[in-house]
């Protein structure tokens, strides 16, 4: 049961949409995708 | 204090694992306002003052005898000030007040069921933050502002409450995140409890189906990497004793009941607070995974013990209201006539039946007294 939306980009939608540097992608996820996270947290935050 | 640490921990983790503790563990939630007024401070000053929230955390840790954490602050006013919310507003006492609110209109059922958190942006945010209805570009930045508001605030708490544990010799922080049930999703920030209550007669079909269309964001919302049997996802669930057992069948429970599936298949384990008075379903929260943590407010303790206590952990069902009034032995009489009932095999942890928000909720000598006779008369 996999969570989507317009608003919110998964790592794998992100690798799709920007040229990523393959050899680096582990450190490139871990100082990009946790800003993705935070966004969502606070938009549940706001709506619990 | 590392190793008393470490001991009280255990008390909570034989309790997650299946195990006896060596005693009951006393967990007390009392809100930050009360520990506030506790403090002599004016709650007007003190729900501002982010930087005096780590001394209300040592207070309460060195006061009220719980073996965790026993403050719960989840209001930051600084962050809906920012916002401009409507549906969390400090009253006139500096207390935070929660009035009814409807974010979405009966007509956009459709819309939110297409894409929740594209209905939550566009549409629900706006309705209930009036910072956030302007321009695009205002509202990124009045957004923006109010994220960093809210995780330099989540932050300071966090890594406060990390430290505490191990200075006071208490357990761990025991919640790791929140999530929230479907039905009490819709109902609460977006329709409203009212409304709600009219749209299962008018719109049925549009409400199973947004239920159902809200689910896989409220699981992703209830699962963190620290996800664990310790690190619990905290779940206070409102509506279903207000309904209809053909109504809690049909709208509130399929989906309530695979969002908790969910979590523990990820490994994310539930402490649910189960408001209200739950006796007519405690067969289906038997269905249940094993394990689950449930915090009652109201119900015969023995028929809960009975039904459930078997299979999930029990906490709750000490009332508040007689902390209030009682004198110290009546408060000591209850807590006696609870553990006995409660505490026989196990999966029991002391606490009462909801969270003190005002001093005049509970007298903070009976807390004291009646933790101080649980963490001494529980033992196993």
């Amino acid at each position: 049961m996999e969570f989507k939306s317009e608003y919110y980009t998964s790592w794998e939608d992100y690798v799709k949409e920007n040229e990523i540097d393959t050899e680096n992608e582990d450190v490139i996820k871990a100082n990009t995708q946790p800003y993705e996270e935070m966004v969502f947290d606070f938009t549940m935050w706001l709506v619990m | 204090m590392l190793e008393q640490t470490k001991e009280t921990h255990q008390l909570f983790v034989d309790i997650d694992e299946g195990r006896i503790p060596k005693r009951v563990p006393v967990h007390t939630w009392l809100d930050i306002s009360y520990v506030i007024q506790y403090a002599g401070m004016d709650m007007r000053r003190a729900n501002w003052d982010v930087e005096n929230f780590k001394n209300l955390f040592d207070l309460s840790a060195k006061t009220f005898k719980s073996d965790i954490n026993a403050v719960d602050i989840t209001r930051f006013i600084p962050v809906y000030n920012i916002l401009g919310a409507v549906n969390f507003v400090m009253g006139s006492s500096g207390q935070i007040q929660h009035p009814e609110v409807k974010g979405m209109e009966a007509d956009e059922y459709e819309e939110l069921i297409a894409d929740p958190y594209k209905f939550i942006h566009d549409k629900l945010l706006p309705r209930l933050y009036k910072k956030l209805d302007t321009n695009p570009a205002q509202r990124a930045m009045v957004f923006s502002k109010a994220m960093k508001a809210h995780s330099d605030i989540f932050g300071h708490i966090i890594a406060h409450q990390d430290s505490l544990a191990e200075k006071y010799g208490i357990a761990y922080e025991r919640v790791g995140c929140q999530t929230v049930a479907p039905f009490d999703l819709i109902a609460d920030q977006f329709r409203g409890f009212r409304e709600m209550s009219k749209d299962i007669r008018r719109y049925p079909d549009q409400v199973v189906r947004a239920c159902e269309a809200v689910l896989p964001m409220l699981i992703k919302a209830g699962i963190k990497p620290h996800s664990s049997r310790q690190k619990r996802t905290f779940m206070p669930l409102h509506m279903a004793p207000y309904l209809r057992l053909s109504d809690f069948e049909k709208f509130y429970w399929p989906t309530f009941k695979k969002l908790i599936e969910a979590l523990w298949a990820a490994g994310a384990v539930p402490l649910l607070f189960v408001e209200q008075d739950w006796t007519r379903f405690l067969d289906y929260l038997n269905e249940l995974p094993a394990g689950t943590q449930m915090m009652f407010e109201y119900g015969d303790p023995k028929v809960i013990k009975e039904k459930v206590g078997k299979k999930h952990i029990i906490s709750g069902l000490y009332p508040l209201t007689l902390l209030s009034k009682g004198t110290k032995q009546e408060c000591i009489d209850k807590a006696k006539e609870l553990v006995d009932i409660l505490a026989p095999g196990g999966n029991y942890i002391f606490s009462f039946d909801k969270i003190a928000l005002n001093l005049n909720d509970a007298n903070p000598e009976n807390i004291i007294a009646v933790n101080e006779f649980v963490r001494e008369y529980a033992v196993y």
